[in-house]
């Protein structure tokens, strides 16, 4: 589903000099695999999902293909509905933009896209409120602004709300975890399990090995300035949880996942 | 939940709509009488003479006119005129009527009710399904007046300005230029001269208005502009809610509109006014467009309420500051408004709270959003006189930018007399931010449909302040001029 | 606006000066700046005048230690200033014909005045090491004498690239004098940084302060006005090269039936630039307090941020504040910002104060004192300042307190 080869991205740094932050990338994700890639901060985990989503401010080199597109030749919104989806380390708040209004009009951009029917409203609110309620998310905020005034567990949540109602191909979660107590990781574990389809592609960032017990990978890779140093399977998640990370960065060379 | 199904309807509304072009501009070939060009008495006398008007009528056109001739235009708005010729406008023009006065719709020519169907405002729909009293106004002379025997019952007038002073010359006289005089400014001044026609509502004490009432306008014949007055009246105890919408066709030479209208709420009253403002703005050169001067001003008597709620996307130039005397005890004065401005336009406009009774409350809510080479000023002053112990104000003006070649500009002027008083005033300036925009394109919605939604929940407090049926067509009439304002 | 061309001078030997009408001048109180220029009699071009020596040295008592740089009535004293610093002499000061450098398009008709009036320029260089001790605060003290005509004090403060330097500006007058008509401008170079307050003490004033800041400078402009007199303040900043920064605080003090007006205006030329704005006024009954802050963002920038507050505390029925926070906005790259507030005490703290057994009306001073800490705080870069500061506000606020008293002991 997901190829990724030979990607480097640079970022301009405050004198405008430009910076690697990705160098010479390998990925390669089969379709219904989970991944999963940690590394220590700075290793350009946010990068990658931000080049792969699409985000202006990088320069990026390499061959991306998904689904057999090349995906950096595409816009966002044509990568959306090609069927990518980024769950936001920090989503940002919309103000005055109804978090009902607001999926229902990205779903209904992407059926449209796909010529497909649009989403009849009374069923999409049906399918929200179920999605809601398996993710402990309290229903009133289908009619709050999004994001907007919502506590860090409300906005990971609504991420994966929007993940399960917008059903991508593949969900790149960047830190999906961060600051989530055990409870919420639990519901949005049980989420993505549930979306765990055999047709769908998970590629988790995080630091921290919790989420990963819950949804267990097919992959771990371990990101190291800007590149892949190491592969493997869970294991991998429990060393790093044991020693850290250096066992991994010593090593430049890595099984890579082919 | 009401947010999803209004919300829906739009989106289908919004496919109808999309275009780009702007919808309304076309011209009806219906028989005009008009006036020829220049500025003096014997004009004057003409248009008092049309609408039948009597001597004391006359002497006060004629006193303001005498007044208007001493005066310059005003040069302190942040906005960039050329320079009109009063002496080359005619003052007024009317469609010829054809036969007697018009008893229900289908008595009026059917060249207007093809027009009011191309409105897509048509008068029949609207009397079978909403059930809202609607007066037209075309081209300075009402044609067709509706429902006025379901608001006699309730004792309410609501009739064109002319009919007013033929009909009911004691309340007119009473209340004409109590809130804004002829002398008031220049373009008062013009408009008490040569004002044509325009809506007279009389609410008595009491009773609330069964329903809302509602005008449109049209310009339609080259060179004349379009000079209404038009005066509500709410008795005590009384209350009504009013909204005027506006359309005009495309025209090169630009086209002068300086209304008036004064609301006068007595005690423990209320009036709301919201108007939807869709004038011909120019077009993308900035080349033609409507030049709306407009006098708004209401007073407000002991624990009464004026509210005005706008959203404004039109006019090649806009200058107007919907006002509110609070002069009772407890009056309250709400003002909320969305002002766009693309391509070349340019508004001056906001607000004026006045509070002089004691414990009065006002309350300011501006969402000016700028693109193009547009300029958008925000012009506000809340004053606060000695008298005025226990005044409340609260302001937020929020300024959009798209795009690096426009203007958005915010002068407030808060001046409060006593300490008896608590201000406070807000304002932001900003863009849309990268990250909002990336969040809502990750998620498939194309850079213009993201733009627009984002610059919707900008303007949701105000649109939430609208009536039902206004909020549908302020969405739209937002989405449509934002299109091509983007990138 | 547009300055007569030449200085004309009408019946009463003075230009034609700007009136309420003119936008900028909206809410100064002309009247009396007027009615102070015209009590003078005799020629109106600040005549020297010679006043006994320890009036003036009474007028330069209890200034925080630095170096003094006097002026009187617009001319350089070296004699009252104090320029060693033990073996070391103090910031290098030099009075300079200018007449030919002027800008031929002054600002408004109090700036041409000041030029035709007065073609010496009082260049003061601060900040270098060749100068004496950079870390040293420099005081330049204006003192008007002349009661037989306004005085037109011209300075020019340098701070070279790199450097930085805390500059204090005072206004005092001996009681019979008439008006003072000052400009000076701070030119702040590339990566140099400054600390300039501006004290006015003094009689009638019109007080232009305008600070030029080049690439990456950092600037503080701070302006207290506590004097008996009205005049109207006017603070001129451009942030001329990219990346600086400059905070702005402003302090009145209006009791005596004065009138203190405040002109911000802050010019966003260049890109990347930051200014904040703190501007707070106390208000008696029967004074008022005006504030005009005009941000400017030019065209073409990118990265500006500005925020502007002003925050007005009216003491009595009669006190009046008028504010005008003003933002024109030419670049969509921007985060601008503005607030403000006028109202009296918080009820409710007042009441907590009484609760406690404090009287009502120490209660009132206390939370009076508490709203004046605050910004004498942000204002003061240095503890001497700061406790100079605050005992000057003090006996202001003390004034406006007896005052009330005695106003509600007549009732």
């Amino acid at each position: 589903m997901l190829e990724i080869r030979d990607l480097t991205a640079t970022v301009a740094d405050d004198d405008g000099a430009p910076k690697t932050v990705l160098d010479g990338l390998d990925l390669t994700i089969r379709t219904g695999e989970v991944h999963a890639v940690m590394g220590p901060n700075g290793a350009g985990k946010s990068t990658l999902a931000s080049v792969l989503a699409g985000r202006d401010g990088y320069e990026a080199t390499g061959q991306v293909t998904f689904d057999g597109q090349d995906l950096l030749a595409m816009e966002p919104e044509e990568r959306a509905i090609a069927g990518l989806f980024l769950a936001f380390q920090y989503p940002v708040a919309l103000p005055g933009v109804g978090n009902m209004h607001f999926l229902h009009s990205a779903l209904n951009a992407q059926n449209q896209a796909r010529g497909l029917t649009e989403a009849d409203a009374g069923t999409f609110l049906r399918e929200a409120r179920e999605v809601m309620a398996e993710l402990d998310m309290d229903a009133g905020l289908l009619g709050r602004a999004v994001n907007d005034g919502f506590s860090g567990g409300e906005k990971k949540r609504n991420e994966i709300l929007q993940l399960a109602l917008l059903r991508p191909r593949l969900a790149i979660l960047d830190e999906p975890d961060s600051g989530l107590d055990v409870d919420a990781l639990r519901a949005i574990a049980r989420t993505l399990e549930r979306l765990r389809d055999g047709e769908r592609s998970y590629l988790i960032i995080t630091h921290y090995p919790r989420l990963l017990e819950l949804v267990v990978p097919d992959h771990i890779h371990v990101l190291h300035r800007g590149s892949i140093v190491h592969s493997g399977g869970a294991e991998v998640a429990t060393a790093i949880d044991a020693d850290g990370y250096a066992p991994f960065i010593g090593a430049e060379a890595g099984t890579a996942v082919r | 939940m009401t947010d999803t199904t209004t919300e829906t309807d739009t989106t289908a509304q919004l496919d109808d709509l999309v275009g780009g072009e702007y919808r309304y501009g076309f011209v009806t070939d219906i028989d005009s009488e008009i006036v020829p060009v220049g500025l003096d008495e014997s004009v004057v006398r003409l248009i008092a003479s049309k609408n039948g008007e009597p001597d004391w009528l006359v002497e006060w056109r004629l006193g303001a006119l005498r007044h208007f001739l001493t005066l310059e235009a005003p040069t302190w708005p942040y906005l960039r005129i050329d320079p009109i010729d009063y002496q080359a406008i005619s003052y007024w023009a009317a469609p010829k009527a054809k036969g007697p006065a018009p008893e229900s719709l289908d008595d009026i020519d059917p060249k207007l009710r093809e027009m009011f169907d191309k409105l897509g405002i048509s008068v029949a729909e609207q009397e079978r399904l909403s059930g809202v009293a609607v007066d037209a106004i075309v081209d300075s002379v009402s044609v067709a007046t509706t429902f006025r025997e379901r608001l006699a019952e309730s004792g309410v007038i609501f009739c064109p300005f002319s009919e007013a002073v033929r009909e009911h010359p004691d309340l007119v006289r009473k209340y004409l230029g109590s809130v804004v005089g002829p002398r008031d400014n220049f373009y008062a001044a013009l408009n008490s001269a040569v004002f044509s026609d325009g809506s007279f509502c009389f609410v008595p004490a009491g009773v609330r208005c069964p329903m809302e009432l509602s005008t449109y306008f049209r310009i339609n014949s080259a060179g004349t502009g379009q000079f209404e007055r038009t005066l509500i009246i709410a008795e005590e105890g009384a209350s009504v809610s009013y909204l005027e919408g506006c359309s005009a066709p495309r025209r090169d030479e630009n086209q002068l509109h300086a209304a008036v209208v004064e609301l006068i709420a007595l005690d423990d009253s209320s009036i709301k006014y919201s108007t939807v403002q869709n004038w011909y703005p120019g077009d993308e050169n900035g080349k033609g467009g409507i030049y709306n001067f407009v006098t708004k001003r209401g007073r407000a008597g002991n624990r009464a309420r004026i509210s005005w709620t706008q959203v404004e996307t039109g006019s090649a130039i806009t200058w107007k500051y919907p006002s509110v005397i609070l002069q009772g005890d407890d009056a309250v004065g709400e003002f909320s408004s969305v002002a766009l401005t693309t391509n070349h336009q340019q508004a001056d406009t906001g607000t004026k709270m006045v509070h002089i009774g004691r414990n009065t409350t006002s309350s300011i809510v501006s969402k000016g959003i700028s693109a193009g080479h547009a300029q958008n000023t925000y012009r506000g002053q809340v004053k606060v006189m000695r008298s005025a112990v226990g005044a409340r104000n609260h302001t937020r003006c929020d300024s959009l930018l798209l795009g690096p070649d426009c203007g958005a500009h915010t002068f407030p002027y808060i001046e409060v007399g006593t300490d008896g008083a608590q201000v406070e005033h807000e304002a932001s300036t900003s863009r849309i931010g990268e990250d909002q925009l990336f969040y809502c394109r990750q998620r498939g919605l194309d850079e213009e449909d993201a733009t627009a939604m984002i610059v919707n929940g900008f303007c949701r407090d105000v649109f939430d302040d609208l009536p039902m049926e206004f909020a549908v067509e302020a969405n739209a009439l937002l989405r449509v001029s934002l299109e091509g304002a983007v990138g | 606006m547009t300055p007569p061309a030449t200085p004309t001078l009408v019946d009463r030997g003075r230009p034609d000066l700007p009136t309420n009408r003119d936008e900028d001048w909206r809410y100064a109180p002309l009247k009396a700046i007027v009615a102070a220029i015209d009590a003078t009699t005799g020629p109106m071009r600040g005549e020297a005048h010679t006043p006994a020596t320890d009036e003036l040295a009474a007028l330069l008592e209890d200034l925080p230690a630095g170096y003094r740089v006097v002026l009187v009535d617009g001319r350089y004293a070296p004699e009252l200033s104090a320029m060693a610093d033990g073996a070391a002499n103090g910031p290098a000061v030099d009075v300079v014909d200018t007449a030919a450098e002027d800008d031929p398009t002054p600002r408004d008709a109090f700036e041409l005045w000041n030029r035709t009036s007065n073609r010496h320029t009082v260049r003061v260089r601060v900040g270098d090491p060749g100068d004496g001790d950079p870390s040293r605060l420099v005081h330049l003290v204006h003192l008007t004498t002349a009661s037989d005509g306004p005085s037109h004090p011209r300075v020019e403060i340098e701070v070279p690239a790199d450097r930085r330097a805390t500059v204090v500006e005072t206004f005092r007058s001996l009681p019979d004098a008439a008006f003072t008509n000052a400009t000076t401008t701070l030119h702040v170079g590339t990566d140099a940084g400054i600390d300039h307050l501006v004290v006015l003490q003094g009689d009638s004033y019109v007080v232009r302060t305008v600070v030029i800041a080049e690439d990456r400078s950092r600037a503080t402009a701070g302006a207290v006005a506590i004097g008996h007199a009205s005049g109207h303040h006017r603070l001129d900043v451009e942030l001329a090269g990219p990346g600086a920064e400059v905070s702005l605080t402003g302090l009145t003090v209006a009791g005596h039936s004065t009138h203190h007006d405040t002109l911000a205006a802050v010019d966003h030329l260049t890109s990347h630039g930051t200014s904040r704005q703190l501007f707070a006024s106390i208000v008696a009954d029967g004074a008022r307090a005006s504030f005009t802050g005009q941000v400017v963002v030019a065209h073409g920038t990118v990265g500006t941020d500005a925020d502007q507050q002003n925050r007005n505390l009216l003491l009595g029925p009669g006190a009046r504040a008028d504010t005008r926070p003003w933002l024109e906005i030419h670049s969509d790259e921007v985060a601008c910002t503005h607030g403000a507030t006028v109202g009296r005490l918080d009820d409710d703290a007042v009441f907590y104060l009484r609760s406690r057994g404090i009287a009502d009306r120490t209660a009132r001073t206390m939370l009076m004192r508490a709203f004046a800490t605050t910004v004498v705080d942000q204002l003061a870069s240095n503890e001497a300042i700061r406790t100079w500061l605050e005992a000057a506000v003090d006996e202001v606020l003390d004034e406006i307190v007896v005052e009330a008293a005695s106003t509600e002991g007549r009732r």
